[in-house]
Protein backbone atom coordinates (compact mmCIF):
# COMPACT_ATOMS: atom_id res chain seq x y z
CA UNK A 1 0.00 0.00 0.00
CA UNK A 2 1.12 3.30 -1.06
CA UNK A 3 2.56 5.72 1.92
CA UNK A 4 0.81 8.52 0.38
CA UNK A 5 -2.56 9.10 -0.88
CA UNK A 6 -3.37 11.91 -3.64
CA UNK A 7 -6.29 13.86 -1.84
CA UNK A 8 -6.70 16.90 -4.36
CA UNK A 9 -4.57 18.01 -7.55
CA UNK A 10 -5.39 21.06 -9.60
CA UNK A 11 -4.02 22.57 -13.03
CA UNK A 12 -4.37 25.92 -14.11
CA UNK A 13 -3.31 28.16 -17.01
CA UNK A 14 -2.38 31.36 -15.70
CA UNK A 15 -2.09 34.35 -18.20
CA UNK A 16 -0.75 38.14 -17.41
CA UNK A 17 -2.13 40.32 -20.00
CA UNK A 18 -4.76 43.19 -20.27
CA UNK A 19 -8.40 41.39 -20.47
CA UNK A 20 -11.55 42.84 -20.46
CA UNK A 21 -13.85 40.52 -17.76
CA UNK A 22 -16.62 41.60 -19.11
CA UNK A 23 -16.38 39.65 -22.47
CA UNK A 24 -16.36 36.18 -20.09
CA UNK A 25 -19.81 35.75 -20.19
CA UNK A 26 -21.05 32.21 -20.36
CA UNK A 27 -23.22 33.43 -23.38
CA UNK A 28 -20.01 34.41 -25.30
CA UNK A 29 -18.55 30.98 -24.57
CA UNK A 30 -21.48 28.90 -26.12
CA UNK A 31 -22.23 31.40 -29.15
CA UNK A 32 -18.59 30.73 -30.41
CA UNK A 33 -18.70 27.19 -29.58
CA UNK A 34 -15.89 27.05 -27.36
CA UNK A 35 -18.22 24.98 -24.35
CA UNK A 36 -20.80 23.12 -24.57
CA UNK A 37 -24.62 24.60 -24.12
CA UNK A 38 -25.32 24.68 -19.93
CA UNK A 39 -26.95 25.59 -17.46
CA UNK A 40 -25.13 28.33 -16.22
CA UNK A 41 -28.08 30.51 -14.16
CA UNK A 42 -27.81 27.30 -11.58
CA UNK A 43 -23.73 27.91 -12.15
CA UNK A 44 -21.86 30.23 -9.86
CA UNK A 45 -21.59 33.35 -11.92
CA UNK A 46 -19.77 36.93 -11.96
CA UNK A 47 -19.95 39.21 -14.43
CA UNK A 48 -18.83 42.73 -14.09
CA UNK A 49 -16.30 45.18 -15.38
CA UNK A 50 -13.38 44.67 -13.48
CA UNK A 51 -13.85 40.53 -13.00
CA UNK A 52 -15.49 37.95 -14.04
CA UNK A 53 -15.48 34.37 -12.32
CA UNK A 54 -17.70 31.31 -14.30
CA UNK A 55 -18.06 28.29 -12.99
CA UNK A 56 -17.87 26.31 -16.49
CA UNK A 57 -18.98 22.54 -17.09
CA UNK A 58 -17.23 19.85 -15.59
CA UNK A 59 -15.77 21.44 -12.74
CA UNK A 60 -13.78 23.91 -14.49
CA UNK A 61 -13.51 27.60 -13.43
CA UNK A 62 -12.51 30.76 -15.24
CA UNK A 63 -11.38 33.98 -13.43
CA UNK A 64 -10.56 36.56 -15.26
CA UNK A 65 -8.69 40.28 -14.06
CA UNK A 66 -8.25 43.65 -16.19
CA UNK A 67 -4.26 41.74 -15.29
CA UNK A 68 -5.03 38.10 -15.47
CA UNK A 69 -6.66 35.47 -16.50
CA UNK A 70 -6.76 31.62 -15.15
CA UNK A 71 -8.38 28.50 -16.61
CA UNK A 72 -8.36 25.90 -13.87
CA UNK A 73 -9.72 22.17 -12.83
CA UNK A 74 -9.54 19.91 -10.06
CA UNK A 75 -10.63 16.63 -12.20
CA UNK A 76 -7.39 15.21 -14.18
CA UNK A 77 -9.48 14.27 -17.02
CA UNK A 78 -10.14 17.97 -17.76
CA UNK A 79 -6.45 18.99 -17.64
CA UNK A 80 -5.44 18.10 -21.22
CA UNK A 81 -8.61 19.79 -22.52
CA UNK A 82 -7.24 23.17 -20.46
CA UNK A 83 -4.87 23.78 -23.37
CA UNK A 84 -7.93 23.75 -25.75
CA UNK A 85 -10.01 26.48 -24.01
CA UNK A 86 -7.30 28.94 -23.76
CA UNK A 87 -6.25 28.27 -27.34
CA UNK A 88 -9.81 28.64 -28.64
CA UNK A 89 -10.40 31.60 -26.88
CA UNK A 90 -7.24 33.44 -27.79
CA UNK A 91 -7.75 32.44 -31.68
CA UNK A 92 -10.65 35.26 -31.14
CA UNK A 93 -9.36 37.61 -29.01
CA UNK A 94 -6.19 37.33 -30.84
CA UNK A 95 -5.01 41.09 -30.28
CA UNK A 96 -5.06 40.82 -26.73
CA UNK A 97 -2.30 41.56 -25.13
CA UNK A 98 -0.20 38.68 -23.24
CA UNK A 99 3.28 39.13 -21.35
CA UNK A 100 3.27 35.60 -19.17
CA UNK A 101 2.30 32.80 -19.05
CA UNK A 102 1.79 29.80 -16.15
CA UNK A 103 1.17 26.54 -16.73
CA UNK A 104 0.77 25.07 -12.60
CA UNK A 105 -0.08 22.14 -11.21
CA UNK A 106 -0.61 21.57 -7.63
CA UNK A 107 -1.26 18.31 -5.67
CA UNK A 108 -2.28 17.97 -2.16
CA UNK A 109 -1.19 14.74 -0.22
CA UNK A 110 -2.22 12.65 2.72
CA UNK A 111 1.15 10.94 4.33
CA UNK A 112 -0.98 9.33 6.91
CA UNK A 113 2.14 7.94 9.28
CA UNK A 114 3.00 10.96 11.10
CA UNK A 115 6.28 9.59 11.62
CA UNK A 116 6.42 9.48 7.93
CA UNK A 117 5.41 12.93 7.54
CA UNK A 118 8.02 14.14 10.04
CA UNK A 119 10.81 12.82 8.15
CA UNK A 120 9.97 14.50 5.10
CA UNK A 121 10.16 17.43 6.15
CA UNK A 122 13.50 16.87 7.87
CA UNK A 123 14.78 15.37 4.90
CA UNK A 124 14.04 18.31 2.49
CA UNK A 125 15.39 20.36 5.03
CA UNK A 126 17.04 19.79 8.00
CA UNK A 127 17.04 21.37 11.32
CA UNK A 128 20.79 21.12 12.70
CA UNK A 129 21.60 24.40 11.68
CA UNK A 130 18.21 25.77 12.87
CA UNK A 131 18.95 24.77 16.30
CA UNK A 132 22.42 26.23 16.25
CA UNK A 133 20.95 29.41 14.96
CA UNK A 134 18.69 29.49 17.72
CA UNK A 135 20.23 29.01 20.91
CA UNK A 136 17.53 29.39 23.63
CA UNK A 137 16.63 26.05 22.27
CA UNK A 138 18.96 24.55 24.12
CA UNK A 139 17.02 25.40 27.58
CA UNK A 140 13.90 23.25 25.60
CA UNK A 141 12.79 19.92 26.21
CA UNK A 142 12.32 17.26 22.95
CA UNK A 143 8.81 18.52 22.64
CA UNK A 144 9.32 21.61 22.07
CA UNK A 145 12.37 20.70 19.65
CA UNK A 146 10.08 18.50 17.92
CA UNK A 147 8.15 21.59 16.83
CA UNK A 148 10.98 23.21 14.49
CA UNK A 149 10.22 21.73 11.32
CA UNK A 150 9.77 22.59 7.47
CA UNK A 151 6.40 24.86 6.87
CA UNK A 152 7.15 26.08 3.44
CA UNK A 153 10.22 25.87 0.51
CA UNK A 154 10.04 27.18 -2.87
CA UNK A 155 13.09 25.91 -5.55
CA UNK A 156 13.64 27.54 -8.60
CA UNK A 157 14.71 25.28 -11.30
CA UNK A 158 15.60 25.94 -14.99
CA UNK A 159 13.15 26.00 -17.90
CA UNK A 160 13.95 22.14 -19.55
CA UNK A 161 13.23 23.75 -22.96
CA UNK A 162 13.86 26.92 -25.15
CA UNK A 163 10.93 29.14 -23.61
CA UNK A 164 12.19 32.09 -21.67
CA UNK A 165 11.24 31.59 -17.91
CA UNK A 166 11.72 29.22 -15.02
CA UNK A 167 10.21 26.35 -13.24
CA UNK A 168 9.35 26.62 -9.66
CA UNK A 169 8.60 23.75 -7.27
CA UNK A 170 7.24 24.39 -3.57
CA UNK A 171 6.20 22.25 -1.44
CA UNK A 172 4.12 23.64 1.78
CA UNK A 173 3.04 21.86 4.81
CA UNK A 174 -0.60 22.42 4.93
CA UNK A 175 -1.71 20.94 8.27
CA UNK A 176 -0.23 17.41 10.08
CA UNK A 177 0.17 14.96 7.91
CA UNK A 178 -0.80 17.02 4.85
CA UNK A 179 1.29 18.59 2.16
CA UNK A 180 0.88 20.68 -0.72
CA UNK A 181 3.06 20.59 -4.20
CA UNK A 182 2.92 23.63 -6.38
CA UNK A 183 4.78 23.97 -9.69
CA UNK A 184 4.97 26.38 -11.40
CA UNK A 185 5.88 26.85 -15.02
CA UNK A 186 6.62 30.47 -16.12
CA UNK A 187 7.15 31.75 -19.10
CA UNK A 188 7.91 35.01 -20.62
CA UNK A 189 6.48 36.05 -23.58
CA UNK A 190 8.62 37.60 -26.29
CA UNK A 191 6.14 39.17 -28.46
CA UNK A 192 3.34 39.85 -25.62
CA UNK A 193 0.31 38.50 -28.24
CA UNK A 194 -1.78 36.23 -27.87
CA UNK A 195 -0.86 34.19 -31.00
CA UNK A 196 2.86 33.83 -29.61
CA UNK A 197 0.64 32.75 -26.17
CA UNK A 198 -1.44 30.30 -28.22
CA UNK A 199 1.90 28.84 -29.99
CA UNK A 200 3.37 28.55 -26.86
CA UNK A 201 0.67 26.84 -24.72
CA UNK A 202 0.26 24.22 -27.56
CA UNK A 203 3.61 23.50 -27.59
CA UNK A 204 4.44 23.53 -23.48
CA UNK A 205 1.09 22.50 -21.66
CA UNK A 206 1.42 18.90 -21.92
CA UNK A 207 5.22 18.56 -21.37
CA UNK A 208 4.91 20.97 -18.02
CA UNK A 209 2.11 18.96 -16.89
CA UNK A 210 4.34 15.71 -17.20
CA UNK A 211 7.23 17.24 -16.00
CA UNK A 212 4.89 18.26 -12.91
CA UNK A 213 4.14 14.68 -11.98
CA UNK A 214 7.88 13.54 -12.79
CA UNK A 215 8.90 16.25 -9.84
CA UNK A 216 6.29 14.98 -7.38
CA UNK A 217 6.77 10.97 -8.05
CA UNK A 218 10.28 11.58 -7.91
CA UNK A 219 10.90 13.64 -4.57
CA UNK A 220 7.73 11.38 -3.13
CA UNK A 221 9.74 8.00 -3.87
CA UNK A 222 13.12 9.16 -3.03
CA UNK A 223 11.79 10.13 0.55
CA UNK A 224 9.36 7.54 1.44
CA UNK A 225 10.39 4.38 -0.76
CA UNK A 226 13.89 3.73 0.02
CA UNK B 1 17.13 40.20 -9.15
CA UNK B 2 16.54 37.86 -6.40
CA UNK B 3 14.15 35.25 -6.09
CA UNK B 4 11.29 37.21 -4.35
CA UNK B 5 11.96 39.93 -6.21
CA UNK B 6 10.94 38.11 -9.44
CA UNK B 7 8.08 36.58 -7.64
CA UNK B 8 6.70 40.55 -7.17
CA UNK B 9 7.07 41.09 -10.66
CA UNK B 10 5.63 37.79 -12.15
CA UNK B 11 2.02 36.67 -11.03
CA UNK B 12 1.72 33.47 -12.90
CA UNK B 13 2.58 31.34 -9.74
CA UNK B 14 -0.71 30.66 -8.74
CA UNK B 15 -0.28 29.11 -5.47
CA UNK B 16 2.00 31.77 -4.47
CA UNK B 17 -0.03 34.63 -5.28
CA UNK B 18 -3.05 32.38 -3.51
CA UNK B 19 -0.65 32.39 -0.84
CA UNK B 20 -0.68 35.70 -0.59
CA UNK B 21 -4.44 36.67 -0.19
CA UNK B 22 -5.46 34.22 2.59
CA UNK B 23 -1.77 32.84 4.05
CA UNK B 24 -3.07 31.62 6.94
CA UNK B 25 -5.55 28.99 5.98
CA UNK B 26 -2.33 27.78 3.60
CA UNK B 27 0.13 27.03 6.64
CA UNK B 28 0.10 24.32 9.07
CA UNK B 29 1.01 27.43 11.74
CA UNK B 30 -1.11 30.13 12.25
CA UNK B 31 1.27 33.43 11.61
CA UNK B 32 1.38 35.70 15.21
CA UNK B 33 0.90 39.62 14.88
CA UNK B 34 3.75 41.32 14.62
CA UNK B 35 5.63 44.50 14.57
CA UNK B 36 5.22 44.17 10.53
CA UNK B 37 2.49 42.80 10.14
CA UNK B 38 0.01 43.75 7.36
CA UNK B 39 -3.59 43.44 7.78
CA UNK B 40 -4.13 39.65 6.77
CA UNK B 41 -1.39 38.21 9.28
CA UNK B 42 2.12 38.38 7.91
CA UNK B 43 5.30 38.88 10.17
CA UNK B 44 7.76 38.24 6.94
CA UNK B 45 8.64 41.47 5.32
CA UNK B 46 9.19 40.06 1.92
CA UNK B 47 5.87 39.05 2.34
CA UNK B 48 4.28 41.87 3.50
CA UNK B 49 5.67 44.59 0.81
CA UNK B 50 3.81 42.12 -1.54
CA UNK B 51 0.23 43.33 -0.69
CA UNK B 52 0.74 45.62 -3.66
CA UNK B 53 -0.99 43.03 -5.39
CA UNK B 54 -3.55 41.98 -3.07
CA UNK B 55 -6.10 44.64 -4.50
CA UNK B 56 -5.67 42.79 -8.14
CA UNK B 57 -6.35 39.13 -6.34
CA UNK B 58 -9.34 37.44 -6.42
CA UNK B 59 -9.63 36.02 -2.96
CA UNK B 60 -9.35 32.47 -1.59
CA UNK B 61 -12.57 32.20 -0.52
CA UNK B 62 -14.38 32.41 -3.85
CA UNK B 63 -11.60 30.20 -5.21
CA UNK B 64 -12.71 26.70 -6.82
CA UNK B 65 -14.72 24.08 -4.66
CA UNK B 66 -12.52 21.07 -3.20
CA UNK B 67 -13.43 18.53 -6.06
CA UNK B 68 -15.69 15.57 -5.23
CA UNK B 69 -13.52 13.27 -6.04
CA UNK B 70 -9.92 12.50 -7.45
CA UNK B 71 -9.51 10.81 -10.28
CA UNK B 72 -6.42 8.02 -10.92
CA UNK B 73 -5.93 7.79 -14.71
CA UNK B 74 -4.82 4.62 -15.96
CA UNK B 75 -4.73 4.94 -19.57
CA UNK B 76 -5.23 8.18 -22.19
CA UNK B 77 -5.90 7.73 -25.78
CA UNK B 78 -6.09 10.35 -28.59
CA UNK B 79 -8.69 9.57 -30.27
CA UNK B 80 -9.81 10.73 -34.45
CA UNK B 81 -13.15 9.70 -35.86
CA UNK B 82 -12.37 7.96 -38.91
CA UNK B 83 -16.16 7.51 -40.23
CA UNK B 84 -19.74 7.45 -38.59
CA UNK B 85 -23.51 5.93 -39.10
CA UNK B 86 -26.62 6.60 -37.05
CA UNK B 87 -25.41 3.95 -34.33
CA UNK B 88 -21.52 4.15 -34.24
CA UNK B 89 -18.15 5.95 -34.73
CA UNK B 90 -15.21 4.70 -36.36
CA UNK B 91 -12.05 5.84 -34.58
CA UNK B 92 -8.03 5.73 -34.67
CA UNK B 93 -6.47 5.35 -31.50
CA UNK B 94 -2.88 6.88 -30.31
CA UNK B 95 -1.83 5.88 -27.12
CA UNK B 96 -0.81 8.90 -25.12
CA UNK B 97 -0.37 6.50 -21.99
CA UNK B 98 2.45 4.64 -23.74
CA UNK B 99 3.35 6.02 -26.52
CA UNK B 100 5.76 3.53 -28.05
CA UNK B 101 2.20 1.19 -28.58
CA UNK B 102 0.75 1.21 -32.08
CA UNK B 103 -2.37 3.14 -33.11
CA UNK B 104 -5.35 1.03 -33.21
CA UNK B 105 -9.16 1.15 -34.62
CA UNK B 106 -12.09 0.73 -32.92
CA UNK B 107 -15.92 0.89 -33.58
CA UNK B 108 -17.78 2.80 -30.52
CA UNK B 109 -21.43 2.54 -29.69
CA UNK B 110 -22.76 6.13 -30.60
CA UNK B 111 -24.42 6.03 -27.03
CA UNK B 112 -21.00 5.96 -25.31
CA UNK B 113 -20.54 9.35 -26.19
CA UNK B 114 -22.01 12.32 -24.50
CA UNK B 115 -25.29 13.77 -25.82
CA UNK B 116 -23.65 17.36 -26.22
CA UNK B 117 -20.26 16.30 -27.82
CA UNK B 118 -22.80 14.37 -30.72
CA UNK B 119 -23.06 17.28 -32.79
CA UNK B 120 -19.23 17.60 -32.63
CA UNK B 121 -18.79 13.88 -34.22
CA UNK B 122 -17.51 14.13 -37.81
CA UNK B 123 -14.68 12.74 -40.12
CA UNK B 124 -11.35 14.44 -38.29
CA UNK B 125 -12.89 15.40 -35.44
CA UNK B 126 -10.50 14.72 -32.05
CA UNK B 127 -11.36 13.63 -28.83
CA UNK B 128 -9.58 12.39 -25.90
CA UNK B 129 -10.50 8.99 -24.13
CA UNK B 130 -9.70 8.67 -20.23
CA UNK B 131 -10.34 5.64 -18.23
CA UNK B 132 -9.24 5.32 -14.58
CA UNK B 133 -11.06 5.33 -11.00
CA UNK B 134 -12.67 7.86 -9.11
CA UNK B 135 -12.68 8.08 -5.46
CA UNK B 136 -13.68 10.74 -3.02
CA UNK B 137 -15.09 11.56 0.73
CA UNK B 138 -18.57 10.26 -0.08
CA UNK B 139 -17.88 7.84 -3.69
CA UNK B 140 -17.08 4.59 -3.37
CA UNK B 141 -14.02 4.07 -5.58
CA UNK B 142 -15.73 3.55 -9.16
CA UNK B 143 -13.89 2.81 -12.80
CA UNK B 144 -14.92 5.62 -15.35
CA UNK B 145 -14.32 5.76 -19.10
CA UNK B 146 -14.55 9.95 -20.37
CA UNK B 147 -14.62 10.75 -23.74
CA UNK B 148 -14.73 14.25 -24.24
CA UNK B 149 -14.22 15.66 -28.05
CA UNK B 150 -11.90 18.77 -28.35
CA UNK B 151 -13.29 22.12 -29.02
CA UNK B 152 -10.92 23.63 -31.30
CA UNK B 153 -10.15 27.07 -32.46
CA UNK B 154 -11.74 27.41 -36.25
CA UNK B 155 -9.35 28.16 -39.16
CA UNK B 156 -9.16 31.74 -39.60
CA UNK B 157 -10.07 33.32 -42.95
CA UNK B 158 -6.48 34.60 -43.39
CA UNK B 159 -5.26 31.41 -41.85
CA UNK B 160 -6.59 29.53 -45.01
CA UNK B 161 -5.79 32.07 -47.47
CA UNK B 162 -1.94 32.23 -46.63
CA UNK B 163 -2.13 27.84 -46.45
CA UNK B 164 -3.67 28.41 -49.86
CA UNK B 165 -1.37 30.64 -51.07
CA UNK B 166 1.59 28.02 -49.49
CA UNK B 167 0.00 25.17 -51.47
CA UNK B 168 0.28 27.09 -54.46
CA UNK B 169 3.92 27.79 -54.15
CA UNK B 170 4.85 24.01 -53.36
CA UNK B 171 2.41 23.06 -56.87
CA UNK B 172 5.10 25.82 -58.70
CA UNK B 173 8.06 24.64 -56.71
CA UNK B 174 6.94 21.27 -57.94
CA UNK B 175 5.98 22.27 -61.78
CA UNK B 176 9.61 24.01 -61.97
CA UNK B 177 11.37 21.12 -60.87
CA UNK B 178 9.29 18.55 -63.53
CA UNK B 179 10.01 21.26 -66.28
CA UNK B 180 13.67 21.47 -65.12
CA UNK B 181 14.51 17.83 -65.28
CA UNK B 182 12.19 16.46 -68.40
Amino acid sequence: MSRWVVEQEEASIVLVGNFNPKIFHPEWFIRHELIEKWDYLSSEVINIPDLSRVELPSECLLEVLENRLIYRSTLKSNHLALKDLVTGTFSILSHTPVQQIGLNYSQTLKIPDKSDWLKFGLELAPTELWKKAAPYLDDFGDDEKSKIGLNSLKMELPRPDTHSGVVRAGITAKSIGTILFSINSHIDLQDGTASEMVSVVEDAWEDSLELSEVIINTIMKSHLED
Amino acid sequence: MSTYERYLKDETDLFFQEELVNPVSQTAYPETAGANVDQEGYTNQDYSRSTTYRPKMIPRSFGPNKAPHVEEIKQVWYGVVLGCNDTEIRVRLEDYTNEENSDEEVTLALEEIEEQDQSLIEVGALFFWHIGYRTGRNYPKERFSKIRFRRLAKWSDSELESAQELAKSYVANFEQYRSNHA
